[in-house]
């Protein structure tokens, strides 16, 4: 009797722990979001195509697998660039407070640029994943999903240029939107 | 068949029902956890906080924050940001062509 509810307690655990392994690994699966960029493109490729394809594919691999790394290594330099320049607009609200200033302006303009940070963080994550994925499909059996990974990176390079825009824009507007009222109330 | 079931109910030790109902809800708990440390959110997650280091203001020494601030102070920065500015192309770092068809000799769509 004993026995029998120690095995169903196992039972019971095991139960639980396959669904886990399970969903576990297949949330990152590269593999399917490349199946789904086909599918949502709705991609079929003619025979010319496909052989054009996988023709290319291993050496455009190695280029993709490239262009990935060197977009990181450049997002990874703006957030620096850019993380530098919060550091001094805070040193300036600080002095600012410090001598009973008001410096919201600052404050604002600060938590714009974390927002468009955090937003140049994502998109460059989803775009430098999407390239590796493509980097790594199966070039003989996968034309269809290496074709629909370039695609779907085109999309997200493009949503990337955006949040690299947004954030220099900030910078661009920062004399007319912030500096300028600060300048006219300090010299009040 | 049902007084059989009561009477497995009634013969099962309460504290070997409140461990099992501990081991479950620590499974429960763990289920999504697990999920979370390998789903590509977590990834994203620790990307931002790296970015958020990096943004974080480590103001201890490298930073004047004590001296008063005056107009030319600020003019003068507007000018350093310009400048930092021009090392920025996100045209020429995030080219669309870079992944163009034509660029990579694929077959147009």
């Amino acid at each position: 009797m004993k026995i029998q509810r120690i095995a169903l307690l196992v039972l019971a655990l095991v139960t639980i722990m396959l669904p886990i392994e399970a969903g576990a690994q297949s949330v990152p699966a590269s593999d399917s979001i490349l199946s789904k960029a086909v599918s949502d493109q709705q991609l079929t490729l003619s025979a010319d195509s496909k052989t054009a394809v996988v023709t290319r594919c291993v050496a455009l691999q190695a280029q993709l697998s490239q262009l990935s790394s060197k977009t990181a290594a450049t997002i990874h330099l703006y957030l620096d660039t850019y993380g530098s320049t919060i550091n001094d607009l805070q040193a300036f609200e600080l002095r600012l407070a410090r001598q009973g200033v008001d410096g919201s302006e600052i404050d604002l303009l600060i938590g714009k640029m974390q927002g468009a940070m955090d937003s140049l963080t994502i998109s460059g994550s989803t775009y430098t994943g999407t390239l590796n994925a493509v980097a790594s499909v199966d070039c003989v059996n996968q034309p269809e999903e290496f074709v629909a990974g370039i695609v779907l990176a085109r999309a997200q390079l493009s949503q990337l240029q955006k949040s690299a825009n947004q954030i220099e824009q900030l910078l661009i507007d920062a004399p007319s939107s912030t500096f300028n009222q600060i300048i006219k109330r300090l010299s009040a | 068949m049902h007084g059989d079931i009561e009477k497995k109910i009634e013969g099962l030790h309460p504290g070997t029902a409140i461990a099992g109902a501990v081991v479950i809800s620590f499974m429960m708990v763990l289920i999504p956890f697990i999920m979370f440390l390998h789903s590509s959110a977590y990834v994203t997650v620790k990307q931002i906080k790296i970015g958020s280091q990096l943004s974080a203001a480590n103001l201890n020494g490298s930073y004047d924050v004590t001296s008063p601030v005056n107009a030319i102070d600020i003019a003068n920065y507007e000018a350093t940001l310009k400048q930092k500015l021009t090392t920025i192309n996100n045209n020429a770092d995030f080219n669309q062509n870079d992944i163009s068809n034509q660029t990579l000799g694929l077959p147009a769509n």
